[in-house]
C-alpha cells in the first residue's frame, strides 16, 4: 500500500513540477500583478478596468458572444448529434471523421477561408451579384456576425462530439422500453433521450463557453472595431499600451469566469455519473 | 390489475439480416392468458421473435395478429403490449413509482389515478416501501420487480419478458419464478416469456416452444415436450436424457447403441434413427439379473438420488438416476451391474 503511494507520487512528480512551474507560478503572477504595484498591494488597477467604460463594454461583449456563441452551437449541435447516434456504427465513424476533418487545419487557414468567403469581393457577395438580389457588396467581413459564424465553426464539432457521447451513453432498451409503454418517438425522445443526456449536453456547452472566452484570432481576424473581445484587449494592453497591470486584472476577471464554469462542470459531471454508476448510494 | 389476455398469431413469419435468415415460417398459436415460453439456444432467433411482435423489428414476410387483427403495420406504442427486458431499462431519472406511472403518464390518465394504479402495482410486487427510491438505489431482483410492475400497471393484454431473470443468481430467480407466474395468474394476461433455462421454461410455462434456428421445433406443455420430444435436438434441449442410435431394425426387434437387440413393444421405434430414454427410467440392479449388462463409469451424490454413469457393452454411456434411501451406499466406480428399462418409455426421435 505504501509502495504503491509512493509510485504513484514519482509518476506524477514530473508533470506536477512542469505544471506548477509553467502554469501555478505564471497564474500567480498575473493574479498578484493585478493588485500589486511592485511595492505595496494596490486597486488602482482594478478601480482603472472597472471604471473604464471600454473594458466593460468589452467584457460585457465577450460574455455575451461566448453565451451566443454556445448557444448557437448547442442548438445546431445537439440535433445533429442525434442524428449521428441513430446512424449505424459504420456510419458513425465515418460521420466523426468528417466532423474531426477541420481540427486537421489549423485555425488560422480556416479563418482565413472565411476572408475569403464573407469579402467584399468574397465568393459570397459574388454569388448575391450574380443572382440579382444585392447591387453592391454587402459588408459581411470585419461585423460581430462574421465573429459569430468563424468561431461556430471552430467550435461546432467539439459540441457535437461531446453531446453524441451522452446521447450514445443513453441505454438503447431505454428507448424501447418508452416505446413498448407507450411513448410515441416523440415523446420518448422528450422523456428518456433527453433528460438522460441533457447534462452531457451541458458540460459541451459550459467547455464551449470556457473556449469563446479566450478566442483571440477570430475576433481579431474576422471582427471589426466592434467585435473586439477581451484577449484583444489584453493584447492590447501587453503589447501597445504596455498596462500590463490591467492586462493582468482583466486575464484574472477571465480567469475567475473560467473557475465558475469548472465548477458548474464539476456539479454536473458529479450529478451525471450518480445516475449512471449508482454513484453516492452505493 | 386484471386483463382480459389477448391470442397471438405469428403466421410464416421471416426475418432476415442480410442474408442471415433469423426467423423461418415462424408459426405459433398462442391462447388468450396462455404463459407460453420460447426456449432457445443463444443466437435462435427469440428475441427476434418478441421485437417483430412488439414492433422493434419489420418482418420481411408474414403476419403477426393480436386478437385476430393484423398488427404489423401499427408502431409499438399503439400495439399495448408490456415487455420487461433482462437489462430491467428503468429509466435511471425517475424513482420507482414514477417509473410505473410512465405508461400511464404516455396514455393520459390523470395525475391522480395514475398514482393510485401505481402504488397498487407496487404493492402487488410488495415493494410500496421503495416507492420514492431511485432505480440506481435498488437491487437487482428489486428493479427486475419494478420492471414487472411497470409493464404491466396499464394493464396490457399481453406481456413480452425477454430472459428477465437472466442477470440473477440462482436462488433469486427460482423465488422470482413463483413470483412471475403467481402474478400472471391474478393478472390474467397473455404471457410470452423467452429464455434458454429448459428449467425455467418446464416450471412456468403453460405451454412452450422449442426454437432452433429460427424456427419452431415443437410446441406443447411441458410434460408432452419432457415425455415426448420428437427430434433428438428436442429430446437433448429439455431435461436430462440418452440418446440412443438405432442401428438396425427388424419386424418385432431393434438394434440399439448400448442396448443391444431390443424386442417387445418396438414398433414404433421402427421408423426412427434415434430413440431416447430418460435417466430416471432407467432401473440398475445390484446383481446380474437385469437385461443388460454395463460397468459404473462415474457416481454423482445428490443427497435424494444418486446420478450414475453406466458404461454399456458396446462402451456407450448411459445415465441414470437412481432415487436413494437413508443409509444407501453409493455404488463404488467399475462395479458391474446390469439395468433394465421398460421398451415402451423409449421415444423415438427424428434425425
Ligand atoms: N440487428 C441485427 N443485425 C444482424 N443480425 C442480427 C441482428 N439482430 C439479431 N441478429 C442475429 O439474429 C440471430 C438471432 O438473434 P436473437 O433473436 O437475438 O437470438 P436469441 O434472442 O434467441 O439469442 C443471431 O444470430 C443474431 O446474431
Ligand atoms: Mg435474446
Amino acid at each position: 500500500m505504501k509502495l504503491r503511494w509512493t509510485k504513484t507520487t514519482l509518476l506524477l512528480a514530473p508533470a506536477t513540477v512542469l505544471a506548477a512551474l509553467l502554469f501555478v507560478y505564471p497564474v500567480f503572477g498575473v493574479l498578484k500583478l493585478s493588485v500589486h504595484d511592485g511595492t505595496a498591494f494596490t486597486t488602482d488597477a482594478l478601480r482603472q478596468v472597472y471604471n473604464s467604460q471600454l473594458s466593460i463594454i468589452v467584457l460585457q461583449r465577450t460574455f455575451v458572444t461566448a453565451a451566443t456563441v454556445t448557444g448557437i452551437c448547442l442548438v445546431m449541435g445537439y440535433p445533429m448529434a442525434y442524428f449521428m447516434a441513430g446512424l449505424s456504427p459504420r456510419k458513425r465513424v465515418l460521420a466523426t471523421y468528417l466532423i474531426l476533418l477541420p481540427f486537421w487545419i489549423s485555425i488560422l487557414v480556416r479563418t482565413y477561408t472565411w476572408i475569403i468567403l464573407l469579402g467584399r469581393e468574397g465568393i459570397l457577395n459574388k454569388a448575391l451579384a450574380a443572382l440579382g438580389l444585392t447591387a453592391e457588396p454587402v459588408q459581411l467581413l470585419y461585423t460581430p456576425m462574421a465573429v459569430h459564424i468563424g468561431m461556430v465553426q471552430i467550435l461546432l464539432p467539439i459540441v457535437i462530439l461531446t453531446c453524441l457521447t451522452s446521447i450514445l451513453d443513453v441505454e438503447r432498451d431505454l428507448v424501447k422500453a418508452a416505446r413498448s409503454l407507450g411513448a410515441s418517438p416523440r415523446q420518448a425522445f422528450w422523456k428518456v433521450v433527453f433528460p438522460l443526456s441533457v447534462s452531457g449536453a451541458a458540460t459541451g456547452g459550459i467547455i464551449c463557453f470556457i473556449l469563446c472566452l479566450g478566442f483571440y484570432v477570430t475576433p481579431t481576424l474576422l471582427g471589426g472595431r466592434t467585435s473586439t473581445l477581451i484577449a484583444n484587449l489584453i493584447d492590447l494592453q501587453v503589447h501597445k499600451t504596455l498596462k500590463w497591470d490591467l492586462a493582468a486584472v482583466m486575464a484574472s476577471t477571465l480567469l475567475a469566469a473560467t473557475f465558475s464554469c469548472l465548477l458548474a462542470y464539476w456539479a454536473l459531471t458529479r450529478k451525471r455519473s450518480e445516475f449512471a454508476t449508482g454513484g453516492l448510494a452505493r | 390489475m386484471s386483463s382480459t389476455g389477448a391470442t397471438i398469431d405469428f403466421r410464416s413469419v421471416r426475418k432476415t439480416y442480410g442474408k442471415f435468415v433469423a426467423l423461418e415460417s415462424f408459426s405459433m398459436h398462442v391462447k388468450r392468458g396462455e404463459f407460453m415460453t420460447l426456449l432457445g439456444a443463444s443466437g435462435s432467433g427469440k428475441t427476434t421473435a418478441l421485437n417483430a411482435l412488439a414492433g422493434f423489428t419489420e418482418i420481411d414476410s408474414g403476419e403477426i395478429l393480436i386478437d385476430g387483427v393484423p398488427i404489423t403495420r401499427l408502431p409499438t406504442e399503439k400495439r399495448d403490449i408490456g415487455m420487461v427486458f433482462q437489462s430491467y431499462s428503468l429509466f435511471p431519472h425517475r424513482n420507482v413509482i414514477r417509473n410505473i406511472s410512465f405508461p400511464l403518464e404516455m396514455r393520459g390518465v390523470p395525475r391522480a389515478e395514475a398514482r393510485r394504479r401505481s402504488e397498487k402495482a407496487l404493492q402487488m410486487v410488495r415493494l410500496d416501501a421503495l416507492a420514492n427510491r431511485m432505480p440506481h438505489e435498488l437491487s437487482g431482483g428489486q428493479k427486475q420487480r419494478v420492471a414487472f410492475a411497470r409493464a404491466v400497471v396499464f394493464e396490457p393484454r399481453v406481456l413480452l419478458m425477454d430472459e428477465p431473470l437472466g442477470a440473477l443468481d440462482l436462488k433469486l430467480r427460482e423465488t422470482l419464478q413463483l413470483e412471475i407466474k403467481d402474478y400472471q395468474r391474478q393478472i390474467g394476461c397473455t404471457v410470452i416469456y423467452v429464455t434458454h433455462d429448459q428449467g425455467e421454461a418446464l416450471t412456468l410455462s403453460d405451454r412452450l416452444a422449442v426454437m432452433d434456428k429460427g424456427q419452431v421445433l415443437q410446441i406443447g406443455p411441458p410434460e408432452e415436450l419432457y415425455d415426448k420430444p420428437q427430434s433428438r435436438f428436442v429430446a437433448e434441449f429439455v431435461g436430462a436424457n440418452n440418446i440412443l442410435k438405432v442401428e438396425g431394425a427388424e419386424p418385432g426387434s431393434v438394434m440399439l447403441e448400448g442396448l443391444g437387440r431390443v424386442s417387445g413393444h418396438v414398433a414404433h421405434l421402427i421408423a426412427a434413427s434415434f430413440a431416447s430414454i430418460r435417466p430416471e427410467l432407467i432401473q440398475i440392479r445390484r446383481e446380474a439379473s437385469g437385461a443388460h449388462r454395463a460397468t459404473l463409469a462415474e457416481a454423482v451424490f445428490f443427497g435424494n438420488s444418486v446420478r450414475y454413469v453406466l458404461r454399456a457393452a458396446d462402451g456407450k454411456e448411459i445415465s441414470a438416476i437412481e432415487p436413494r434411501r437413508p443409509g444407501q451406499d453409493v455404488l463404488p466406480l467399475g462395479t458391474p451391474i446390469s439395468f433394465d428399462l421398460n421398451v415402451a418409455d423409449l421415444v423415438a426421435l427424428k434425425g
